[in-house]
């Protein structure tokens, strides 16, 4: 075998295995199966756009810190490429709590055993943006299209020189084809999303029961938009309500004239209309007026007093 | 000469055959397509506390929460903004209770989520309600904030008016932010 002969035997040999490896990977064959990354939550360790090649393992032994690809719990049409963070076991069930590198927070969902596609094997650095490029309209006509089409165009002159009864006119190019072969396989790599997330958290909120026994007490109050304010009667008998008033920190006030009763235990809500409170289960005082110059957003109080003025509760909102 | 020209026939069908697949491999799944978009930049989600129709303040990690008395049977309603400030990443947004302690059972109290318009007055999605009980999971809000907006929401806290004892509870309220496809 000359040379030359052996260096066309070798290179085809070659790309034949490269061709045929990426269009193995592209499927699940022999366990293995390779997906694009294409974000950045498993940073450092995988980067975006590199190339993650998964092997099938039974979920039992999977292990803690392990990079897993599953099949995303509320869109079984994505997958997502993870860091167990935690392993929860329950008789012969396993699932997983997963968490990206780069993420604040655990994933916000629970992975099946039976979800997971498989376990990280390599990663291949930015081999997926070139497999992703080939998806592509420009990719396609680069590497299948254009050719596919010239390797055509070369046999139909071949053809054509034959039947001529001369020597073929262009020789079938090598490269072209496999250049065919391997963009084709490209365009059969899934995606796997390594999904990035934030959390931003409400620290400390703190709630204290608040039962008073002996008087009205002013329990909710709506200042954006449609403002009311509800009353709230924890004591054991009806209150009648004709004459109280509610003030802001404008002094204007507001008075119930209407001989209106609170009944033990109960609620009501007053307004300037009834068309300002959306629940018609309950019980609403309606007066007409906005309570003193209208509530403000930011910085406001209403003070509660009896038929007599005296001061029975006040609630005050902002700095 | 024939074996040669049927070979370059025979070629020439191949080509066609594997071109023909490819592009119908390529343009039939356009959600594989579509999640080739590769995403890069800064991920980030913040949160403000303030009632005003267009904050602008926002803090990046944690704030302190909402404090006060309540009383059985009743709602304190307070406003909650998440700005998604990521470069080129659009939220999925769902929120957890966490650290919940105290003398009140998590059972007796309903937290209800809803996204609503920027001034507060209208409800621009579905209310998402569960007691602390059911927040302890992770529950989405369906909402999605793109990159660079934010979105107000209502967050009303309600005790069961079967509470007849006194006493607090205390809990941090997580949201979080993942990525849509």
């Amino acid at each position: 075998m000359s040379m030359k002969k052996f260096i066309t035997f070798f290179t085809t040999t070659c790309l034949i295995i490269v061709v045929a490896v990426l269009i193995l990977l592209s499927y699940k064959i022999g366990g293995m199966q390779a997906f694009i990354i294409t974000s950045g939550s498993m940073e450092p360790t995988i980067s975006t756009g590199s190339l993650a090649v998964v092997h099938t393992m039974y979920p039992s032994l999977l292990k803690q810190n392990d990079i897993i690809t599953f099949i995303r719990p509320d869109n079984v049409h994505e997958s997502i490429t993870h860091r167990i963070y935690r392993i929860l076991k329950k008789g012969s069930l396993t699932t997983f709590q997963t968490k990206g590198d780069a993420n604040k927070n655990v994933d916000p969902w629970i992975v099946a055993g039976g979800g997971v596609i498989g376990k990280e094997f390599f990663t291949i650095p930015c081999l997926g943006y070139i497999f992703a490029f080939a998806k592509t309209s420009i990719g396609l006509m680069l590497l299948v299209a254009l050719p596919a089409l010239l390797l055509i165009y070369n046999e139909i002159l071949t053809i054509f020189g034959l039947l001529k009864n001369n020597q073929k006119t262009a020789n079938p190019t090598q490269t072209l084809l496999f250049l065919v072969l391997i963009g084709s396989s490209f365009l059969f790599f899934p995606s796997s999303f390594a999904l990035v997330s934030d959390a931003a958290t409400l620290t400390h909120n703190q709630f204290t029961v608040d039962i008073p026994s002996s008087h009205i007490v002013i329990s909710n109050i709506s200042y954006v938009g449609d403002e009311w304010v509800e009353l709230y009667n924890p004591t054991d008998n009806d209150v009648d309500l004709k004459d109280w008033t509610l003030t802001n920190n404008s002094g204007n006030v507001v008075i119930i004239h209407a001989n209106k009763f609170i009944a033990a235990k109960g609620f009501v809500v007053v307004t300037k209309d009834h068309s300002f409170f959306h629940k018609p289960e309950v019980d609403i005082i309606e007066t007409g007026h906005t309570f003193g110059n209208g509530l403000d957003d930011f910085k406001d109080s209403v003070i509660l007093k009896d038929a007599a003025g005296v001061e029975i509760d006040r609630m005050s909102w902002g700095q | 000469m024939k074996f040669k020209i049927i070979l370059s026939l025979v070629l020439i069908s191949v080509l066609s055959a594997t071109a023909f697949a490819a592009s119908r491999a390529a343009f039939s799944s356009q959600v594989t397509l579509a999640a080739n978009t590769f995403s890069t930049g800064t991920v980030d989600l913040q949160i403000s506390k303030s009632t005003s129709s267009a904050p602008t303040a926002f803090t990046d990690v944690s704030i302190a929460g909402f404090t006060g008395n309540i009383l059985p049977g009743a709602t304190v309603s307070q406003t909650v903004w998440l700005k998604n400030t990521s470069d080129a990443v659009d939220f999925l947004i769902a929120a957890q209770a966490a650290s919940v302690s105290g003398a009140i059972a998590p059972a007796d109290v309903t937290v209800t989520l809803t996204p609503v318009s920027n001034d507060g007055l209208t409800n621009t999605g579905s209310p998402v309600i569960g007691t602390l009980s059911d927040w302890e999971s992770v529950l989405s809000l369906g909402s999605t904030i793109a990159h660079g907006a934010k979105q107000r929401y209502k967050m009303d806290v309600s005790l069961s008016g079967s509470v007849t004892t006194t006493g607090s509870i205390s809990f941090d309220f997580v949201f979080t932010g993942t990525q849509t496809p």
